[in-house]
């Protein structure tokens, strides 16, 4: 069985997206002061709050997966503020490049979103992995499915793929910033996390969560036994 | 006319920077000055579709400079050129490497004078 993305997958993603970081504002906020301008959290909560509120106009006003992601990056790019504004903005707004026209996705389509999402991202903030950003957790996390064989075990890659990203994100505690705000804070930024690869792992953790409910319902669906 | 647009996390700064430029250019038709400074709702940031917006208005212009300070500052102005649709705008934008509040003064005051685009981007090399 080819397992697909709907539509309504992405918006229940995105639903998750903007729980998790009300859930995890202070915390995000938190790594943000250690190294940066102490507005991470606010301004994501600030974004996905707008992008809540308009959630179902978004929803209703767009006929496939691309046009709704591109709206859901319009959102945040007009009202988060930060560096994280234009990054995730560009990130959801490119991610839907290839799939123009499609109200359902396959898994394998599926990676090759992420992998132009995170390439936008890279092309936007010009960063590599070692630069303590997003990059750190999104390259690792993309090249990680790319070389995946997920079929038939969708739900397992798309979860070893949560943890190269959690890696990825952890990966940047020890390391000098290249990039960002922290850039000139030198080694005073060793010992800390960078907070946009650890909202980046939240972010897909958050679609991971909302794939492991979809899973869930197509097997009782087909009346397979819940694992 | 040449436009140029203001780019920084906070209003006060490009608010200030167009005040010291308008007060030395006067009422030039040569050159037109906007502040894109802050969010939408006051806060410190930068916002994409307002950079957006402000190209859109100076659509009549020769050119249209962006000066920017740090950090999203740039990315913001860089995400907004990536919006724009029209081939024959685009091709009108410059974003200027430069200090903002040095850059876009001596830019300005060029501009007024009727300096060509080369020569108004010698002067900010210069800074």
């Amino acid at each position: 069985m080819v397992v697909t993305l709907s539509k309504d997958y992405f918006v229940e993603s995105i639903k998750k997206i903007a729980e998790m970081i009300e859930k995890e504002r202070n915390y995000l906020t938190k790594l943000d002061s250690d190294i940066g301008d102490g507005d991470h959290g606010i301004n994501l909560s600030i974004g996905f709050r707008e992008v809540t509120k308009r959630l179902s106009e978004l929803n209703e006003n767009t006929e496939d997966i691309s046009s709704f992601l591109k709206k859901v990056g319009m959102t945040l790019l007009g009202k988060v503020g930060g560096a994280s504004g234009p990054l995730y903005g560009s990130f959801f707004m490119k991610m839907g490049t290839d799939v123009k026209g499609k109200e359902v996705v396959t898994f394998e389509e599926f990676i090759k979103m992420i992998d132009n999402g995170v390439a936008a991202v890279e092309m936007r903030g010009k960063a590599q992995v070692g630069d303590k950003t997003m990059i750190d957790s999104l390259r690792p996390g993309a090249d990680y499915l790319k070389e995946s064989d997920p079929n038939g075990r969708e739900l397992e890659i798309f979860k070893e793929f949560i943890e190269v990203l959690k890696q990825g994100a952890k990966n940047t505690d020890p390391l000098i910033a290249k990039k960002g705000r922290s850039l000139r804070l030198g080694e005073r930024a060793i010992g800390h996390r960078d907070p946009g690869a650890e909202s980046s792992y939240l972010i897909f953790k958050a679609f991971y969560e909302s794939f492991q409910d979809s899973d869930e319902k197509n097997r009782i669906k087909n009346g397979e036994s819940m694992r | 006319m040449i436009g140029i647009i203001l780019v920084s996390h906070s209003k006060k700064i490009t608010d200030g920077i167009k005040e010291m430029i308008d007060e030395m250019i006067g009422t030039s038709e040569s050159v037109k000055i906007k502040s894109c400074g802050g969010t939408e709702d006051g806060r410190l940031g930068t916002n994409s579709l307002e950079i957006l917006k402000c190209i859109e208005q100076f659509k009549e212009a020769e050119y249209i400079l962006i000066f920017s300070d740090i950090g999203s500052a740039v990315l913001s102005a860089e995400t907004a050129l990536d919006l724009i649709e029209a081939e024959t705008l685009k091709t009108k934008i410059q974003l200027v490497d430069a200090p903002l509040v040095e850059g876009a003064f001596a830019a300005a005051v060029r501009a007024s004078i009727n300096s060509s685009l080369n020569e108004i981007l010698v002067e900010v090399a210069n800074c």
